[in-house]
């Protein structure tokens, strides 16, 4: 039972990451058409931004927020200043646009950081039943109340009728008055800064390494195609099962096995539901 | 008719200047000529796939490297050159099949998505399955069982021919009725399927045909190169493939050849620059900006303020 | 009032549109009548910044028109309906309502004289616009232009697809558009509404107007349309 409960917990904080990452991926696909290959060096950014301002602030919480934001302004930044150029561009051209991205910023982060893992102590100490470090359920609560501001943003105040008027319809929005490009920056913004949110929470816990991104690229682009490209709520879902799953599959094997096996799980939902979770809402 | 005439007789006339080539070079350049064969094989069978049927294929390399490492890990188990070949054969439908099957089933962005998770799976595994695969180390193809046995002007004849039939193929089938009902498919799904054509199996069927060009080009690579590692199968192996078919034009064949054959001379080139992965991705983000269509078709854009607007010709199915 | 002098207008290397002249004038409705291909919609298009604009002058209520962001139109005093995809969706019908409102900072209180005039919107109010029928999202959709007052309406065939009782309704509709004092181009392919409805027409033909009527005639409905 206590390892069940404890499995269980576990699941709920690695979800949370990835559900943080994965968000960000959705919405930016949903939104403004874009496959971003370079997501996770949004999140290996936050991690990286985090640990330089730590460095000189000493606070975590307060590097962690400027980490997301500055996260935001970068990623975000680089992804709308192509947007325009790329307007109706077919995905591939987006994949294959944001992968130089992402060899680009992996490449620089290596240049500026050093490949050494860079490591900062957990801001809390002191653990949880069942669910271990404090530090981890104090992320995991932040986590579920950003992706729960998010939700309330986009459905109740004002700028969230009209993000989602432009992800409805772009052209009906424009004809009312909607400038897409807002939404665009808005979007990319809040993408870039979410991956970013998940990177700098993982610092303390993973530490801060280049290639940390592909790895939580992997994961984070299964979960968005599973819960339906676009789709938050299939997104959300499909990121619990997966870290569930994952947690529960490296009791008992290498952890690069329980990724393979949790990839070909998701994989096998998508064959089984052909638009993977969204059928189900 | 004149056309394809003279396009049969360049066709011959290069592939004859191509076989003789090896006589004048030394053998470092021969063999050098040799992996790039295989490589533009790769290339030819990713564009049936992009540039003929709107497959945006990212996991390329599955197809290729699997069965080169079937082929090596039979012949080092079975010491018998019919098992191995037998082995990579299978793993090639297998592959093929597999794969097809799950890219196909997520339509349009899925199936970027499915392919390039398919590669990395596979590149975990190929690092992880240290029993199997070698891991971290790779695996050898013993001598015996390759053409190392033979001179490197043979085996590149050997190579040249086998990737010239199959190029061949791709080549013709592209002028076939089948290659037409691809490029339907490429241009608008939904009208081919008003029309009565089943797109899924269609496209399922070319994602098979391509991969098993892809394997063929594998097992020539275990057969000529021997050293197998997991690079062979993984993301990294794949995209660079995507671009070397943009890079040269999808929808041509030649193009993608080129453009292999200027990637990986590039890199071999850029290799000792420090920080070289940023030129390689500066070298993506200029390709897709401004050379959408690839070199082989390069035309001078006409200036496009950048601009969003609601309805513009849409790119998804021309590229 | 809108004028439209020597346009060409397509999208990216086509050109559909080729010195296309028309003028529309306050309190006036205006048909545009043609084939299928002609260049009609791409007309209302070409002024909304949805088509590009390749020559000649626009001009609204007297002044030019340079701006070719479809997101300006609205506050520039341009409504316009589309044929197709008109409204988001996605969104509730009240969500439909507000998002112009939300655009333009203008206050939540004009949905209710809207409601008044469309009672079935009311009724739907909380419902998935997506989910409405084919004659109640055209309401929707000119509901939304409605609500932001515009001076020129620029309506792309709305009657496509809806069964009588609601082509009357869209007459009734456009009618009063032109009572406020609005400029209204109406594309439209329903002869007795053109008939009904329109001060004048204009007959296009490949990518060019070629005549105007005031009043309507079999020779050139035929002329233009191939039907008697």
């Amino acid at each position: 039972m206590e390892q069940i409960a404890a499995q269980l917990a576990n699941g709920l904080v690695v979800g949370t990451t990835i559900a943080l990452t994965a968000l960000g991926l959705t919405l930016v696909f949903g939104i403004l058409h874009i496959v971003n290959l370079s997501h996770g060096e949004f999140y290996m950014m936050g991690a990286y931004f985090t640990w330089a301002a730590h460095s000189v602030l000493g606070n975590f919480w307060a590097s962690a927020a400027l980490a997301a934001l500055a996260t935001g302004l970068v990623g975000g930044g680089m992804l709308l200043a192509f947007a325009g150029r790329l307007a109706g561009a077919s995905p591939l051209r987006w994949a294959l646009l944001t992968l130089g991205f992402g060899y680009v910023l992996r490449e620089l982060a290596q240049l500026v950081f050093g490949t050494d893992f860079k490591l900062v102590g957990l801001p809390i100490e002191g653990t949880v039943p069942y669910f271990g470090g404090l530090y981890r359920v104090v992320v995991t609560v932040a986590s579920i109340a950003m992706i729960v501001a998010l939700a309330l943003f986009l459905a109740r105040t004002r700028y969230g009728v009209l993000i989602r008027a432009v992800a409805s319809n772009r052209e009906a929005a424009a004809v009312a008055g909607v400038s897409a490009y807002k939404v665009y920056a808005w979007i990319a913004f809040i993408s870039a800064a979410l991956a970013g949110a998940a990177g700098a929470f993982m610092l303390p816990i993973t530490s801060a390494y280049p290639t940390m991104g592909l790895e939580i690229l992997i994961m984070a682009f299964v979960v968005v195609v599973v819960g339906g490209m676009g789709n938050i709520r299939g997104a959300l879902v499909a990121s619990l099962v997966a870290g569930l799953l994952q947690s529960t599959l490296i009791l008992v094997m290498k952890p690069s096995f329980a990724t393979i096996v949790v990839l070909c799980a998701l994989m096998l939902v998508l064959v089984v539901r052909r638009e993977g979770v969204r059928a189900a809402w | 008719m004149v056309r394809h005439a003279n396009r049969a007789a360049i066709a011959f006339a290069s592939l004859a200047a191509a076989a003789v080539a090896p006589l004048w070079l030394p053998p470092y350049f021969v063999y050098l000529l040799t992996e790039l064969v295989i490589w533009a094989l790769v290339a030819i069978s990713l564009d049936l796939l992009i540039g003929y049927s709107g497959l945006p294929s990212f996991g390329h390399a599955v197809f290729f490297g699997v069965p080169a490492y079937a082929f090596g890990i039979a012949a080092t188990r079975s010491e018998s050159f019919a098992i191995a070949l037998a082995s990579a054969l299978l793993a090639i439908v297998a592959v093929s099949v597999l794969v097809g099957y799950l890219a196909t089933r997520t339509g349009g962005v899925g199936y970027i998505v499915v392919t390039l998770l398919c590669s990395f799976a596979f590149f975990i595994g190929a690092f992880a399955w240290t029993a199997l695969t070698g891991g971290e180390n790779g695996l050898y193809v013993p001598a015996e069982m390759s053409m190392a046995s033979l001179s490197a002007h043979a085996r590149y004849l050997v190579v040249l021919g086998i990737g010239s039939l199959a190029g061949g193929f791709a080549w013709w089938l592209t002028k076939s009725p089948y290659g037409l009902v691809l490029l339907g498919i490429k241009a608008n799904e939904r009208r081919m399927q008003a029309m009565g054509y089943r797109t899924q199996k269609y496209k399922f069927q070319i994602t098979v045909l391509a991969g098993a060009i892809a394997g063929i080009a594998g097992v020539l690579y275990a057969l000529v190169v021997r050293t197998l590692s997991a690079d062979l199968v993984g993301p990294e192996l794949s995209t660079e493939a995507v671009i070397w078919v943009l890079l040269g034009g999808a929808q041509t064949l030649i193009g993608p050849v080129l453009g292999a054959a200027l990637f990986i001379s590039l890199k071999q080139i850029l290799n000792n620059i420090p920080a070289y992965p940023i030129l390689l991705g500066l070298l993506f983000v200029a390709v897709v900006v401004w050379a959408p269509s690839g070199l082989v078709k390069l035309r001078f854009p006409r200036s496009r303020l950048p601009r969003l607007r609601a309805t513009r010709i849409d790119e998804r199915t021309q590229d | 009032m809108l004028e439209l002098e020597g346009v060409d207008a397509g999208y990216g290397n086509v050109r559909i549109l080729r010195g296309v002249t028309l003028r529309v004038a306050a309190g006036e409705i205006v048909g545009l009548v043609g084939r299928n291909g002609v260049g009609k919609s791409t007309t209302l298009r070409a002024v909304m910044g949805l088509a590009d604009r390749m020559a000649g002058r626009i001009r609204v209520g007297g002044r030019p028109l340079a701006e070719t962001d479809p997101s300006r139109m609205a506050s520039m005093g341009i409504g316009y309906v589309a044929q197709h995809r008109e409204i988001c969706p996605e969104l509730t019908v009240e969500e439909n309502l507000r998002v112009p409102l939300f655009a333009s900072g203008r206050p939540l209180q004009r949905i209710a004289p809207i409601y008044e005039r469309f009672p079935r919107l009311r009724e739907r109010a909380r419902q998935r616009a997506g989910s409405l029928s084919g004659g109640e999202r055209k309401i929707l959709a000119f509901a939304r232009v409605m609500l932001l007052e515009p001076s020129v309406y620029l309506i792309d065939e709305p009657t496509e697809g809806l069964m009588p009782s609601a082509v009357n309704e869209i007459g009734t509709l456009v009618g009063e558009m032109r009572s406020s004092g609005a400029a209204v181009l109406l594309v439209e392919q329903d002869l007795d509404l053109i008939r009904s409805l329109c001060d004048r027409v204009y007959w296009m033909n490949v990518g060019h107007v070629e005549a105007c009527t005031d009043t309507f005639d079999a020779a050139t409905a035929e002329r233009y349309l191939g039907v008697k």
